[in-house]
């Protein structure tokens, strides 16, 4: 399969001649197509710089970004790649322009020049696959904060992307209101979206198909969430935590007993557990 | 503290929906009428076309059947400004000499005499005040934010076409319309902290300038902070949701001017013309 | 597509500090209490000089324009005429904006002598007044002296960015006391004659001015400072 997201040797540096941070520093990565991809690393690794990279939002310093093959230096194909690949950012409320649910989502695709009966049925079905129907009139600054974040999907979903990238979009949300916007990427996910999500929180990661691990403007480590997590040691080094079923089994490892190393959600736990405890008794 | 309160839902007025004519009429009528009504209000030179025009403003707050406070809930923050102007239009106001009775005594203080003619002047100005403002109110309380801004655009649109920033400017307009209650609400934060901390508290006194500098400046340079700190973002966001400026934009809500809308913007018209032949 | 996200900037820029200049000129906040006949003294025209100061004239042209339209449909504002509140507020924004812009690429020699310039002027002007209000016209005198020193004193430090700001920051809101007091003797509005409107331009545009510098230097030195700690865009 060809790659549906492509990343060569790719930098970025902030600022201008006299005084630049470089924020990437050769980056490479392909991503196919209905992939679930996490990024994660401490903070000023370059996770967030590297999400603007691949929507489009920001343009190499050096290196190539080409999504379905359209690279992201062409300025003739940028708006087509931004609309590709959505991007929502961390804080909600900046990025709503407009006074009303339903105006908020029709912003992107009436700046993309869609017909507007063709507008209204994308504003509909974004705002029920998003499960905010009847709430279409009311002013986005008085939703709540999960809410306001399924929003700021459904703005994107209706620019019919192929890909959607959140950068840190559940770090202000309650766990109530992350636990809905999870189950709604899982939902968009297996409807064949690319998800790809720059986050802190582990236990969200163990979600995903496939982890990249960032360090200083670089790739550290990739891999299944089991790979990853198994490597303990490196990711101490990156100040990573592990998920706290990855946790729990290392704590039980330590008194001698061997779950096996690549646990790294609640459900696998119990069952191990479980599996254990009935093939003793 | 009432003030730091009403800061919370600011904004230009307040949204009562409804389904009346007023409601209902094109956004742009709105828009177009309010700028002809003013510009009526302000031309008005005879006292009975001045209360010809604040009666007809009160007889569109009957049409628009608002809930019963709506009306007050406008005119409640002129009352202390009536005041004021009602003493400098009695003492100092102009007097038209061909008014009636315009120079019959009704009491002197100190060196101004205050005539029949500054009574009337003063109740010519406060009457236009309050239709003003009434004008504005009936608006904002019958048009959502989201119609004004979609009304705003469609009115400056055209303004592209001579090459002016005609859609700049509605996107403008609409950022600040959206932003206005969020800095409301910071403006807020930043009063309630500072309320604990001491600096803004305690009386007002006017002749302390620096004191009063001092408490202005630590309530606002935080707003101002917070205003531009959100620049960046904002300007990203709008380039992931494929924002290129006015250029084969489309919209939405198709806008349609219907016989109803005609009829008023007709009506609104006819007035300015009537009141600039009169 | 630099040019495209230049204008973005701008357009959110300018919206920003519209609803900052709407949120000052509709709520109390905006004004504050000094001792004249209109008890207080606004703050609500210093979103316009900011952003002349940012982004251009133009943007202070626009938050001018939203400034002047606040001030006309406020309930707090009892004048109702758009020759005496909306028009001479237009100059507010490009008149900061020429002032930083024009002074940000003069040399240390040149800022000094504008400085004197205007200080000479301000005392010619001073000698004028004192042939009929003797006491205000050695005010504005002393003012002038005082001021033309702390500037001198401040370019010494070599902190020419904070004067070009100060300078634009006095400037724009001079502007708006000058020709909304201009306009009003002109349009004859009542209770201003041109004694009252020299007493209120004294007591209520000095504060102004003092107060906009103070801000503007503290908002846009700050803004400037995260700027370079972050990115571009």
């Amino acid at each position: 399969m060809d790659a549906f997201i492509s990343v060569r040797d790719l930098h970025y540096r902030y600022g201008n001649a006299g005084e630049s941070i470089e924020a990437l520093r050769g980056v490479s990565l392909n991503i196919v197509r209905g992939e679930y991809l996490a990024i994660v690393g401490p903070n000023g690794s370059g996770k967030s710089t590297l999400a603007k990279c691949l929507s489009g939002l920001l343009s190499p310093s050096s290196g190539d970004v080409r999504v379905n093959g359209a690279s992201t230096r062409d300025a003739a194909a940028l708006v087509g790649i931004r609309a590709t690949v959505g991007m929502v950012l961390q804080n909600p409320d900046n990025q709503f322009v407009t006074s009303s649910v339903e105006d908020e989502v029709a912003f992107g695709p009436e700046n993309l020049g869609v017909p507007p009966a063709e507008i209204r049925r994308r504003v509909a079905s974004a705002i029920e696959r998003v499960g905010m129907c009847g709430q279409e009139l009311r002013d986005p600054h008085l939703l709540s904060s999960g809410e306001k974040a399924r929003l700021a999907v459904a703005a994107m979903l209706a620019m019919e992307p192929q890909c959607l990238v959140l950068d840190e979009a559940t770090a202000t949300l309650d766990p109530r209101s992350r636990g809905s916007l999870l189950a709604l990427l899982t939902q968009l996910y297996s409807a064949g979206m690319t998800i790809i999500t720059v986050t802190h929180h582990m236990t969200e990661v163990t979600r995903a198909k496939r982890v990249v691990v960032m360090e200083r403007g670089q790739i550290a480590l990739t891999g299944a969430p089991a790979e990853v997590f198994a490597r303990d040691d490196a990711l101490k080094g990156y100040g990573l935590a592990l998920p706290p079923a990855a946790a729990v089994e290392r704590g039980l490892a330590r008194r001698g007993l061997e779950l096996g190393r690549d646990v790294v959600t609640a459900e696998e736990l119990v069952r191990r557990v479980v599996a254990l405890w009935e093939g003793e008794g | 503290m009432a003030r730091a309160a009403s800061l919370r839902n600011a904004s230009l007025g307040r949204f009562w929906p409804g389904d009346s004519v007023v409601h209902t009429l094109d956004p742009r009528v709105k828009l177009c009428s309010l700028g002809l009504w003013t510009v009526a209000i302000v031309l008005a030179s005879r006292w009975w076309v001045t209360a010809a025009l604040f009666l007809l403003i009160a007889a569109a707050y009957r049409a628009a059947r608002l809930p019963r406070g709506a009306a007050g809930a406008v005119l409640r923050p002129v009352l202390p400004v009536l005041a004021v102007l009602a003493v400098s239009q009695l003492l100092f106001g102009y007097q038209d000499p061909a008014m009636p009775g315009a120079d019959i005594g009704v009491l002197e203080v100190g060196a101004a005499d205050v005539s029949l003619g500054r009574v009337i002047g003063a109740a010519i100005a406060i009457v236009r005040l309050l239709s003003l403002v009434m004008l504005v109110g009936l608006l904002t309380a019958t048009t959502s934010a989201s119609a004004l801004a979609s009304g705003m655009e469609r009115l400056l649109l055209p303004l592209n076409r001579i090459g002016l920033p005609g859609h700049e400017l509605a996107l403008t307009g609409a950022i600040a319309l959206r932003f206005l209650p969020i800095l409301g609400e910071e403006l807020e934060a930043v009063q309630r902290a500072q309320l604990a901390r001491d600096i803004t508290g305690g009386p007002e006194r006017p002749w302390q300038l620096a004191r009063n500098a001092r408490r202005t400046a630590a309530l606002v340079v935080p707003l101002f902070a917070d205003a531009l700190q959100r620049v960046d973002e904002i300007s990203t966001a709008l380039l992931a949701r494929c924002y290129q400026g006015g250029r084969g934009r489309t919209y939405m809500r198709e806008l349609r001017l219907n016989a109803k809308d005609l009829i008023s913007l007709a009506i609104s018209v006819g007035l300015l013309v009537i009141v600039v032949v009169l | 597509m630099e040019q495209q996200e230049r204008s973005i900037r701008r357009i959110v820029t300018a919206g920003m500090l519209l609803a900052v200049t709407l949120l000052l000129a509709l709520t109390p906040v905006g004004f504050i209490p000094v001792p004249t006949p209109a008890g207080s003294a606004t703050i609500a025209h210093i979103p316009a000089i900011i952003g002349g100061i940012l982004e251009g004239p133009l943007v202070g042209l626009i938050v001018s324009l939203g400034f002047g339209f606040a001030s006309f449909l406020s309930p707090l504002v009892p004048v109702k005429d758009p020759f005496v509140i909306i028009l001479p507020r237009l100059l507010i924004g490009v008149a900061a904006a020429w002032v930083y812009y024009g002074l940000r690429r003069a040399r240390r020699p040149a800022l000094t002598a504008v400085l004197l310039v205007l200080a000479v002027a301000v005392l010619a002007a001073a000698y004028v007044v004192s042939q009929s209000v003797l006491w205000l016209g050695i005010a504005i005198a002393v003012l002038a002296l005082s001021a033309a020193g702390f500037g001198v004193w401040w370019l010494g430090r070599g902190d020419t960015a904070a004067v070009g700001l100060a300078a634009a920051a006095i400037t724009g809101s001079l502007a708006n006391t000058v020709l909304v007091l201009g306009a009003a003797v002109v349009r004859q509005v009542a209770g201003i004659t041109p004694e009252v409107a020299l007493s209120i331009g004294f007591m209520q545009g000095i504060p102004e001015a003092v107060v906009s510098a103070i801000i503007v230097v503290a908002v846009v030195s700050a803004i400037r400072q995260v700027g370079r700690n972050r990115s571009k865009l």
